[in-house]
């Protein structure tokens, strides 16, 4: 069968049918989700290495199957995480939105076509509305709707542009445009406005952290956490590879938006005591890297911003998965309410503590791989002496997010126990492949770069040859010969006669008053004057483009509300004074 | 091969005796501050051969795995750091890594602290933790800032072998207005990465008894005691590297001993701060030096 039938046709058939189960046979929408999963898989691997559709309607490089790969793959692993997550009496209709995520995502990487392109595109963003809307959170159901809805306009207005400079074809293959004059600036923003609300750049992020706290689990880390970050990217990439060839000015637009995206929703994220919306600010604050990569305009910085949209996909819906898990299990995601959880969730904190160090970009995980290749794309970008602020802004908020899962790891996993969750239990089911292959891929592309990620970004992005200068597989090798010979030398010192006791606080008894529970750790960063007011702007939701836009129609709802009162006399004024305008203008003609 | 340079020379093996002989110079320098003899050469292989031969405890509530893991990390990371800085210096060429790859295992051992301190269920270990996490927070931001006026300086290079080299053709960045700032903010940064007053705000044993490792003993110990060692042995040489064009001569190995000693002095002439002190400082004016260091060397000063 044919690669297309395989990633769209089949997935959408199966959600059709899942639409007609009857609620008590959950676990089989979540079978058919599953096939259509593999389904997208097979029709990946079927395309191999490139793939052309006779129709002139879909066709895919070999990056674009590698996506439609790995969306089916996380697609799979969310799936059977979802039918231990979600159990009997969730809709039904779950599946069959989840198939037609599947099916939107792999429509959006394979269109050659402007038309095919737009449908899927729009798919997405209503299955994603309808997802979050299913669990009962219709605010943000409408928010994430207006947002990533409203995008499409943009999209669709980007798109007609395209068609009116480029060669007049609907195609894709024709189009390629400088990036001068004020109509393609305009055609060139519309398009990013598409892909910032998708991906969740700043200023069009605020859907993401509400969802990422209120929305099922399963739905916050398959869409906002991975697949919208790679169908969004994919666009980025498709606007400054394929479409524009983008100036100096349109990449410093670029690198600006991504590093005041890292920075304000890094900084946003450490304050956060919700798990689920901490998390949800860094699925915002890791767009940044991918934003100011493909803006460097180099081969580097490109093929870096896309290994990092990969690598952030991996470990972010782990995250997000594992967190659930805490969340379900220990019964809350409220930070303060957990603690030590260590000791009953064995499975989830290891791999929690992996992705979460390589989110915050530590050697030699796959988030530093990503981030080293973009530091060096940043390095030789242009404009020549601006990139000092861009490569700033990525290392230091490489800090920050180490800084804010070191406060996630101290506040659910270690630290002393909370009263609440001294009970709770991991006892995992199907929600094991996601939190074991995930962490392992981690690992892999960290490790093991040149086999694994560089041949694909090498064909992807041309021109890219990785830098000779970071040998992981070497550096990774010693550090675990290292490790090793420290575990030798506490053996031979006599590790095993470790004798366990009491913990000392100075000679004090240890009460359950004293437990440190982590949320409090950057307090004193909150307390710092600058911090407080931005803090306490970001409270009141100045920097939500959303409430921002909706108060001001709101204050033009009540001025009109006031002018139409209803009474009659004040439509005659109303009546009159028009008319007398009106007679005005006639006699001055 | 490369196993053996790892194990012996120029990585673990080579460092630990580097930071043995400079753990004692701290003492001995420190000692004649406070007008005292100061101790013996081989005493900080006394206290090393002790710590190892201690009983392991391990605090009830604690997780083992991370809790004995960690210092382990940290041992393994900078035996890495020291390969790729040494091997770097010796050969003028880049090796394993790059600057930033130095810059990210250098923050393994700051990371391996504060696990350690989370996975301690000590409270004043929890505070050290974070206490730590903020120290490292407050002085990366200068850090990076310095270090892009090395880079700047140096037309762009990353490669450690490059700035070497490129400092040994055309002259150090030190000799710049730029590179004096940046070398400064840069002695600031590392007295804080080496967790020495006054910004040793993480342990500080007055007030929370050494914080993130208050629950640590025996061998488990000695290497977090071996990896501060190691940090003031490995960053005054990166100071040296990035500003003076590394160790090439004999000269050199007067540098690096001089830089030692500046940090040295800093420690013994300095109360500690407190941690919000340590973030407007580092956050404020250091900064603002740094980011005028990088205009300049941006202006070519």
């Amino acid at each position: 069968m044919m690669p297309v039938a395989l990633a769209i046709y089949v997935p959408i058939f199966l959600g059709a049918v899942a639409a007609f189960l009857p609620g008590r046979f959950f676990k089989v929408g979540g079978v058919l989700a599953a096939v259509s999963a593999v389904s997208a898989i097979a029709g990946a691997v079927r395309g191999f290495p490139e793939y052309v559709c006779p129709s002139g309607l879909f066709a895919g490089g070999l990056f674009s199957l590698v996506l439609v790969f790995l969306a089916g793959l996380f697609s799979l692993l969310v799936a059977l995480y979802s039918i231990e997550y979600l159990k009997e009496g969730y809709p039904v209709f779950y599946w069959s939105l989840f198939c037609w995520m599947t099916a939107s995502a792999s429509g959006v990487f394979l269109s050659a076509h402007m038309f095919p392109f737009l449908i899927s595109w729009g798919i997405s963003g209503v299955v994603l509305s309808l997802l979050i809307w299913q669990a009962g959170c219709v605010d943000i159901g409408k928010k994430t709707l207006i947002i990533v809805g409203g995008s499409d306009a943009f999209l669709v207005l980007g798109l007609m542009g395209l068609y009116v400079i480029g060669s007049g074809s609907f195609l894709f293959s024709g189009i390629s445009s400088d990036l001068g004059g004020p109509f393609r600036w305009v055609i060139f923003l519309s398009l990013l406005v598409a892909a910032f609300a998708k991906a969740g750049a700043m200023p069009f992020h605020t859907w993401i952290p509400d969802t990422a706290r209120d929305a099922p689990a399963p739905v916050a880390a398959i869409l906002p956490a991975c697949v919208d970050k790679l169908v969004g990217i994919y666009l980025l990439k498709l606007i400054v590879t394929d479409w524009f060839n983008v100036s100096a000015g349109g990449n410093t637009v670029l690198m600006a938006t991504g590093s005041i995206t890292i920075i304000a929703a890094v900084f946003m994220a450490l304050s956060q005591h919700n798990l689920r919306r901490l998390l949800g600010y860094h699925a915002v604050s890791q767009v940044g890297y991918m934003v100011i990569g493909l803006g460097t305009g180099n081969a580097l910085g490109i093929a870096g911003g896309l290994l990092h949209m990969i690598n952030n996909s991996i470990y972010k819906q782990g995250l997000f998965l594992a967190g659930s898990v805490v969340e379900k299990k220990a019964g809350s995601a409220m930070l303060e309410k957990l603690g030590g959880l260590f000791k009953n969730f064995p499975v989830t904190f290891a791999s929690f503590t992996i992705m979460a160090v390589a989110i915050s970009g530590l050697p030699p995980l796959n988030g530093f791989v990503s981030k080293w290749i973009v530091y060096h794309g940043i390095v030789s970008s242009q404009p020549s002496g601006l990139w000092i602020i861009w490569f700033t802004a990525a290392l230091f908020g490489s800090v920050l997010t180490l800084a804010s899962f070191v406060k996630i790891t101290h506040a659910a996993f270690l630290g002393q126990p909370s009263s609440g969750t001294v009970t709770a239990r991991e006892k995992l089911g199907w929600e094991i492949p996601a939190l074991v292959l995930l962490p392992l891929m981690c690992i892999l592309i960290g490790v093991f770069p040149q086999y694994t990620v560089y041949p694909i970004l090498e064909i992807a992005v041309p021109g890219f040859a990785a830098p000779a200068l970071w040998q992981p597989s070497i550096a990774a090798g010693l550090m675990t010969a290292g490790v090793a010979l420290v575990l030798l030398i506490y053996l031979m010192t006599g590790v095993k006669n470790m004798r366990k006791s009491g913990p000392y606080i100075g000679g004090e008894k240890l009460t359950p008053q004293m437990r440190v529970s982590g949320v409090q750790f950057y307090t004193t960063i909150e307390n710092i004057g600058i911090f407080k007011k931005m803090y306490g702007w970001a409270e009141r939701k100045f920097f939500d483009i959303y409430e921002v836009l909706k108060g001001f129609i709101f204050y033009l709802i009540k001025i009109l509300r006031w002018a139409h009162s209803g009474v009659l006399s004040v439509y005659l004024i109303w009546m009159l004074a028009g008319s007398v305008v009106v007679f005005y203008i006639l006699l001055l003609k | 091969m490369i196993i053996f340079e790892y194990f012996f020379y120029p990585g673990i093996l080579f460092a630990l005796v580097v930071s043995l002989a400079v753990s004692w110079i701290d003492r001995k320098v420190s000692a004649l501050v406070q007008w005292r003899v100061g101790p013996p050469v081989m005493q900080p292989v006394y206290d090393l051969i002790k710590l190892m031969k201690k009983e392991t405890l391990i605090p009830s509530g604690a997780s083992p795995v991370v809790f004995l893991l960690a210092p382990a990390f940290s041992f393994a990371a900078l035996g890495l750091v020291s390969l790729i800085l040494f091997n770097s210096n010796l050969y003028a060429s880049g090796f394993i890594g790059d600057i930033l790859v130095v810059v990210y295992l250098l923050v393994v051992p700051v990371f391996s602290l504060i696990m350690a301190g989370a996975s301690s269920a000590n409270p004043l270990a929890s505070l050290g933790a974070s206490r730590e996490m903020k120290t490292a927070l407050s002085y990366e931001l200068p850090f990076i800032l310095a270090l892009g006026v090395v880079i700047i300086k140096t037309g762009g290079a990353l490669d450690i072998g490059e700035i070497i080299s490129v400092q040994r053709l055309s002259g150090p960045v030190i000799y710049s207005l730029s590179g004096i700032i940046a070398f400064a903010v840069v002695i600031l940064c590392f007295q804080a990465k080496m967790m020495q007053v006054p910004f040793d705000i993480s342990e500080a044993e007055q007030e929370i008894m050494g914080g993130a490792i208050i629950e640590y003993s025996g061998p488990p110990l000695g290497f977090f005691v071996v990896s501060r060692w190691m940090l003031m042995a490995l960053l005054p040489l990166l100071a040296v590297i990035l500003f003076m064009g590394g160790i090439g001569s004999f000269t050199g190995v007067i540098k690096y001993i001089a830089v030692l000693v500046i940090a040295i002095l800093i420690k013994n002439t300095n109360p500690r701060l407190r941690i919000n002190q340590t973030l407007r400082l580092f956050w404020g004016p250091v900064t603002l030096a740094a980011a005028a260091g990088v205009l300049l060397a941006l202006l070519g000063l």
